[in-house]
């Protein structure tokens, strides 16, 4: 490698360089921003699933189509996969593939996507998208999502409702997990019951309420895949591009020790030269 | 006193203690002082008013459900806005807007929307005229 070319090489890793070091820190404020509100949506979140807890613990299944699976609906399930519209950002993306090709059936699935590429994936494998929701605010699409959810479930096209995306955990880990979201089922602890449980009024019947509840549990519960989702996009672009700055910040120096190292040599070959020569003159 | 809660998906919209909360139900307005019963039910969109001392404030709520066990209001609603969140001019321009759609449209899920929207400029109405009445 001559000279030239390795200064041309520092010049253009520091310009990628200051290109992943501007989107680090983007993603730095988005993924800031993303996470209060992961951590502000929690507190109606675990608020909603209490009252479900309390007064559905004692309701009959019976009482809504959403409590269990109906048994004339088709073995088929419908999967949610919320991926992201841009890339860059490390394995998360992957990760989450590497997931659904183990975890689903491909084949006895229909799939609803968020997110161009988790979109071109599922096509890639074969899955059947019947909705597309790539979007750059994907929040304001949860109402639609929500109601070809219910649809498909309630119309029996479905028996069986999942969410694949990757749930934020902290800034340096994400974990792709698959939540059913239909039918409902919640986490009881028998003794929380046998206690806690108290009379309630319900107003104003039971039947209409707990379809309610349930139909906006099962909204929230979308809503705050989301959020998680966006939360773990962001700060895994941020540790993606954060990698990316350091790994060229080595680029940079090894190749400027190598700049220096064939500047020395053509030091000393030119210092070479002119000894030999003026020896030569002398001798 | 009571203590109560004001959730929306976004965030926590307020946690006070107060007096009494009076919030619009599926069946009818309905106050809650204190001890009151066990209560589970589902709310409309309307208005809260809630008394604190000699203060009494009030709110816009989207839809929603209420908790109470006598102690404690938990109000789990779509939204909800103070008085000073919203303005006047807004408000009249989004209610021409339903009522110009309203009239023109032939399509029912849009005149279910526009009627959503009315419904949504006339309970805010409602509120900033609260404001006159009862200047805090």
């Amino acid at each position: 490698m001559n000279i030239r070319e390795v200064r041309k090489k520092i010049k253009s890793s520091t310009n990628v360089k200051k290109i992943t070091k501007a989107l680090e820190m983007v993603s730095a404020i988005k993924m800031r921003k993303a996470q209060s509100e992961a951590i502000e949506a929690r507190v109606y979140q675990t608020n909603l699933e209490e009252i479900i807890k309390k007064v559905a613990a004692k309701a009959d299944p019976k009482l809504s189509l959403l409590l269990q699976t109906q048994k004339d609906a088709i073995d088929r399930t419908l999967s949610i996969v919320i991926s992201t519209n841009k890339g860059l950002c490390g394995s998360y993306n992957f990760n989450l593939y590497r997931f659904i090709i183990k975890n689903s059936q491909v084949k006895n699935s229909d799939f609803i996507v968020i997110g161009k590429k988790g979109g071109l994936f599922i096509n890639s494998i074969g899955g059947q998208v019947i909705a597309d929701f790539a979007d750059n605010q994907p929040l304001a699409n949860v109402s639609a999502i929500f109601q070809l959810v219910i649809d498909g479930f309630t119309k029996k096209k479905y028996n069986k409702v999942n969410v694949y995306y990757n749930k934020f955990i902290s800034t340096l880990k994400n974990e792709p997990i698959a939540e059913t979201i239909l039918p409902v089922t919640y986490k009881q602890e028998e003794s929380f019951i046998k206690e806690k449980i108290e009379e309630f009024l319900i107003e104003p019947d039971p039947r209409v309420l707990i379809n309610q509840l349930l139909n906006s549990y099962v909204e929230e519960k979308i809503r705050d895949c989301l959020i998680q989702a966006i939360a773990g996009e962001h700060s895994s672009r941020m540790i993606a591009m954060k990698n990316a700055t350091e790994n060229a910040n080595d680029v940079i120096y090894n190749l400027t020790l190598l700049r220096n190292k064939i500047r020395q040599e053509k030091i000393t070959y030119e210092l070479l030269d002119m000894m030999t020569a003026k020896e030569s003159v002398e001798s | 006193m009571l203590k109560l809660k004001i959730i929306t998906p976004r965030k926590l919209v307020k946690e006070i203690d107060v007096e009494s909360v009076t919030v619009p139900t599926a069946s009818g307005e309905i106050t809650i002082l204190q001890r009151h019963a066990n209560l589970f039910s589902l709310l409309i969109e309307g208005i809260v008013k809630i008394k604190e001392d000699k203060k009494e404030e009030f709110m816009a709520i989207g839809g929603g459900y209420l908790q109470t066990d006598g102690r404690g209001v938990t109000i789990l609603v779509s939204k909800a806005y103070g008085q000073n969140d919203i303005n006047e001019g807004q408000i009249n321009k989004a209610y021409d807007e339903a009522k110009k759609i309203i009239k023109t449209t032939k399509d029912q899920a849009q005149k279910n929307e526009a009627v959503a929207m009315m419904r949504r400029a006339i309970i805010d109405t409602k509120l900033l005229k609260k404001r006159r009445h009862n200047p805090l």
